[in-house]
């Protein structure tokens, strides 16, 4: 050691250029361990029990999260023993807020090792750092602790369900629990201390804050194993609560670690509601209850508290407390009193969190709504949600035996909720409420049939509860006739609307029901295909409601979204266009948050935007209907799905491959994990990843994912379907850069053959197609036939596309690499030079395919003997 | 919610190397594990030590710090502990390698280095350092500043392109840069002070 380190100015750590060095190196020298089976690993996390890496199961493709044990994990037998035990124990857990462990090993370096399932996320204390604690009784911090509370029921949920498996975490704390992107909770590292061997607390180095230590039970710190149990556990879970409903340890845990243990072992905790007087007792009860020194005075299992913690969220009596008679009784009346406004909470913390329930977003703001108007209407219709919202979260909650957590679809999800549908003790309402609600759910997966059903059940129940003439009947009804038009049967569904839309004619001007009634029918009419019919109703419908002065509420907003829609598809996208930015100009000036129909209606204008080449402004609407849709609804939403699908489509367009892989991974596994591998949207994303991992040169990849897609596409969408051809069509692309000449020839034969039958000669997949056979045909000897095809293509495309369309200027390169192989460069070049004018043109002269043109001139005039012309364009080409 | 446990500095290190002598002292021992395993480890797998042979380094290392205790000379300022310490590890590891032989190379190949001192334990020291104040970063600051830092000036990409990325300006990328810099000089000269 050379260095006299620490003087002032000359150590290393006051020079960047040695910290930016240290942190490449760091970094980049990380040892990356091979794992059978999996691939890509990546550093994610370095910590003091291992190394998290994030990887790829190469069989399934899904991504998991690879924890490396640093050290004596399988150090002797009976470490290893150990190890096996415990892993064993934590991969038997299943519970959606438990992550899962799938496997276990060691490395060839002998380092033990767990796969996790990879949870998108944050770690719980980044969540709450990122909010004040809510120590005060404003209704902010009302309902800022009800969502902790919410969140915290789902961590001792998970724990309660260990310790009935015998299974003790031993290190539970903030940091070891992700809060998934549905705003989920979801504990890591069950049994891992054990597994370890560490049964004493980690006590760390600042940066983790203080290790495990503030969270350790008096016990742990006596260093004696035998000591722990799931009461230790309990402990634990207290100084998380206390921490989420303060903003504080118990104990001041800033000194040494001596004072520190001293205070675990012998001080009471500041009481929380000196702190945070908004607390109620129950919570403060609850806390201290589970932070009490003596084990036997605590909860003595998690699934105790998990009793309380539902039962304060329930507003029913605490267990802890039920020795006090007055206590029982109080807590009765206020119940009562506060049942509406619970609601309300349990409603906003549920939009955060489910996928589906932007149903219920929509009807929350009519409630509002209906109670200007009749408080008695909107108190049992809140009722009647209450009870709705109550089943979606116990439905939502309830572990599904045979499917686990994360990797429940939604699908999955509804099909539970339809065995409940016929619980009893729901009112009609209610169940019509859910069964309309489930519809729609699946009317967006594009399970139609499915829907029918729900959508009948609604019908009837609504017309069982208010009679047929009734708008929520007539609402029911038309719905019913939208499904039909979804399904295809259109006919029936445009009289089904119709009927509706004629029957609500007689109600109030602009009642709600009324406009949703005449929306479904322009809707219908779309489906139908009759825009222009469907447009005269929009017309009226949004007329009605300026007349009535209901401009300004959320249906609207619809109207004028569906009639943007219906003018782009009629080829009028500059008025669609103005409707769009005026409406979206509209609710920004509103300044309040956006609703997810909102976020949807700026991902719907990014795509008119797209469509007219607008692309900064599309790329920019995108990423702001991305980020709103993805934050209320989940990345597992249809309308974030499409809007990610789009921005992914506009980046490849632009040849901003990175990107467009970066963001289609991440469609593409919301897609698989909420609608599965099949599902013709997820087969999309996969498609468009990978064509983005083509671009950017990942070839295996690239090969691996298109022909699972294509076999896939095949199987579900048939072999006609033009998106099957378009991935066929990408593979034989693929085969070509990969050097397999004949794998590709065959397959873009292959798409050419059912191109030219189901999409005729003037489609632009087929003349695609014609371009590549052809090249091949003058590549192989045939002549005539290719140069014929290569001729068509490009003749085909001026007409259809026009002389300056990027296509065109592809097949003109192609033609000209066939001209040139045919012996006449004169030809040649006069293509090959108008490729280079168009690609240039439309995707920039410094785009990678742009550059390419270049490199087939420099070729070009360097076989000419052209050696100046072939400087130039190499100079080009670069 | 953490703002005021963010970093705090632990007792200085003359005490704890006073309390190491006390073998049954939990807490000193707990303490030391926590802030040295890592670096112990990080620096055996450099040396190319199996797991196996890591966890008996690490206890040996321990009780002979606790059983020097009672001679050594500590000066705090000096960088002496480290020295020490270096001297205690590399002669277990030196043990275990008369033991047990090490199959194959010893240690992984360096990237290149910025580093004029290439001593691999002042290597492993300093990223130790690093990878510490890296931690503490990241209870201190926003995951866009740090994937801004990261990305901009551990990646080297450009600027720009950061920016539109993770849809900040750039002048932002500019400044997480520079304030995530400073913050970790000051936080390792903290450490070191700390440290002795």
């Amino acid at each position: 050691m050379t260095r006299t380190a620490d003087n002032t100015g000359s150590a290393w750590y006051h020079d960047e250029g040695s910290i930016l060095g240290l942190a490449r190196r760091v970094h980049a020298g990380i040892v990356v361990p091979t794992i059978p089976g999996y691939e890509d690993l990546t550093e994610i996390k370095r910590g003091g029990q291992g190394v998290v890496f994030s990887g790829v199961q190469r069989s399934t493709r899904q991504r998991v999260a690879i924890k490396v044990l640093l050290g004596g994990a399988l150090a002797s037998p009976t470490a290893r023993a150990r190890f096996e035990r415990e892993a064993e124990l934590a991969a038997s857990l299943r519970h959606p807020a438990i992550v899962r462990v799938y496997d276990r090993g060691g490395t060839t370096d002998g380092l033990a090792y767990l796969v996790m399932e990879f949870v998108d996320g944050q770690p719980l204390d980044e969540v709450l750092r990122a909010t004040p604690a809510p120590r005060g009784t404003s209704a902010a911090d009302e309902v800022e602790r009800c969502r902790r509370v919410e969140m915290y029921a789902g961590i001792v949920d998970a724990v309660a369900h260990a310790h009935q498996r015998g299974v003790i975490h031993r290190d539970l704390k903030p940091s070891n629990v992700r809060i998934d992107l549905a705003g989920k909770p979801r504990v890591l590292d069950f049994g891992l201390a054990k597994a370890h061997g560490q049964d004493v607390p980690d006590v760390s180095v600042a940066g983790q804050i203080f290790g495990s230590l503030p969270w350790a039970s008096p016990e742990q710190t006596m260093g004696d194993p035998a000591a722990v149990d799931v009461r230790s556990d309990v402990y634990a879970l207290g100084v998380m609560l206390y921490q989420m409903l303060t903003g504080r340890f118990p104990y001041p845990v800033e000194g040494d670690v001596v004072s520190t243990i001293r205070h675990i072992r012998e001080h009471d905790p500041v009481p929380p509601r000196s702190i945070a007087p908004g607390l109620d007792e129950d919570l403060a009860t609850m806390v201290l209850t589970c932070l009490a020194k003596e084990p036997d005075r605590r909860y003595q299992s998690a699934m105790d508290l998990a009793h309380d913690v539902r039962a304060w969220l329930r507003d029913e009596p605490i267990r802890a407390r039920q020795d006090h008679t007055w206590y029982t009784l109080r807590k009765l009346l206020k119940r009562h009193r506060r049942e509406a406004a619970a609601m309300v909470v349990v409603l906003a913390v549920l939009i955060g969190g489910a996928i589906w329930l932007s149903v219920l977003y929509a009807r929350a703001t009519e409630s509002e709504q209906q109670a200007r108007q009749s408080l008695g209407d909107a108190r049992r219709e809140l009722d009647e949600k209450s009870a709705a919202v109550g089943f979606l979260r116990d439905m939502l909650a309830s572990p599904n035996p045979g499917v686990d957590g994360r990797n429940v679809r939604v699908v999955d999800l509804l099909r539970s909720a339809r065995l409940r549908l016929d619980d009893t003790s729901l009112s009609p309402a209610s169940r019509a409420i859910l069964a309309a609600a489930m519809g729609d759910t699946y009317i967006a997966l594009g399970q139609f049939d499915q829907a029918e059903p729900l959508m009948a059940l609604a019908r009837d129940l609504r017309r069982e509860i208010h009679g047929p003439a009734h708008p929520e009947a007539l609402r029911a009804l038309a719905r019913f006739g939208y499904l039909r038009c979804r399904q295809g049967k259109l006919d029936e569904g445009e009289a089904i609307a119709r009927e509706a839309s004629e029957a609500i004619a007689n109600f109030p001007l602009a009642d709600r029901v009324r406009v949703r009634a005449n929306d479904i029918l322009g809707l219908a009419l779309h489906y139908r295909g009759k825009n222009a019919e469907a447009e005269v109703v929009f017309r009226a419908s949004m007329q009605d409601q300026l007349d009535a002065q209901a401009a300004d509420g959320p249906e609207y907003e619809d109207t004028v979204g569906n009639l943007a829609v219906c003018l782009r598809q009629m080829e009028r996208v500059p008025e669609a266009l103005s409707l769009y930015e005026q409406e979206i100009a509209r609710i920004d000036a509103r300044g309040r948050a956006l609703t997810p129909g909102q976020f949807t209606m700026i991902g719907n204008y990014a795509s008119a935007l797209h469509s007219t080449g607008a692309y900064d402004t599309a790329e920019r609407m995108y990423r702001r209907a991305i980020d709103g849709l993805s934050t209320l609804l989940g990345d597992e939403h249809d309308d974030t799905l499409s809007a990610i699908s789009n921005l992914g489509t506009l980046l490849i367009q632009r040849g901003r491959f990175d990107e467009a892989e970066t963001i289609l991974r991440r469609g593409e596994e919301a897609a698989r994990r909420t609608l599965g591998e099949e599902n013709p949207t997820s087969l999309t994303f996969a498609h468009n990843l990978s064509k983005a991992m083509h671009e950017v040169g990942k070839f295996d990849e690239a090969e691996r994912l298109m022909r699972r897609t294509l076999d896939l596409r095949i199987k579900v969408l048939t072999e006609e379907h033009p998106h099957t051809l378009v991935t066929m069509s990408n593979l034989a692309a693929l085969c070509r850069d990969l050097g397999r000449a004949d794998e590709a020839f065959d397959l873009d034969r292959r798409a050419l053959a059912t191109r030219r039958r189901v999409l005729g000669e003037r489609n632009t997949g087929t003349l695609i197609s014609y371009s590549a056979v052809g090249l091949r045909l003058v590549q192989t000897g045939d002549a005539t036939t290719g140069e014929a095809h290569l001729h068509k293509a490009v003749e085909t495309a001026v007409e259809t596309l026009g002389p300056d369309a990027y296509f065109t200027g592809v097949f003109r390169g192609n033609l000209g690499k066939g001209l040139d192989l045919l012996g006449r460069p004169d030809d040649a070049e006069r293509e090959l030079l108008e490729c280079y004018r168009v690609l240039a043109k439309t995707v920039g002269e410094t785009d990678k395919r742009t550059r390419a043109a270049a490199r087939t001139l420099e070729t070009h005039y360097a076989a000419a003997g052209q050696r100046d012309q072939a400087e130039a364009w190499a100079a080009r080409a670069k | 919610m953490y703002s005021e446990c963010v970093f705090s500095q632990t007792a200085t290190h003359s005490t704890l190397l006073a309390r190491l002598a006390d073998v049954g002292d939990f807490a000193a021992w707990v303490e030391f594990k926590g802030r040295y395993s890592e670096l112990i480890r990080g620096f055996c797998v450099r040396r190319g030590l199996q797991a196996a042979d890591i966890e008996d380094v690490e206890q040996e290392v321990l009780l002979s710090l606790s059983k020097a205790m009672g001679n050594f000379n500590y000066d705090p300022g000096k960088g002496l502990f480290r020295s020490y310490l270096k001297t205690v590890v590399n002669n277990a590891i030196a043990r275990k390698w008369r033991q047990n032989p090490p199959a194959g190379g010893l240690s992984q190949a360096e990237g290149v280095g910025i580093d004029s001192d290439d001593d691999p334990w002042e290597q492993e020291w300093r990223q130790y350092h690093y990878r510490r104040a890296m931690r503490v970063i990241e209870t201190e600051y926003a995951e866009a500043d740090r994937r801004a830092f990261a990305m901009y000036a551990v990646e080297g990409r450009g600027a720009g392109e950061v920016a539109k990325e993770l849809a900040m300006s750039v002048d932002a990328v500019y400044q997480a840069k520079s304030r995530i810099l400073k913050r970790l000089s000051a936080i390792i000269e903290a450490q070191i002070a700390d440290e002795g």
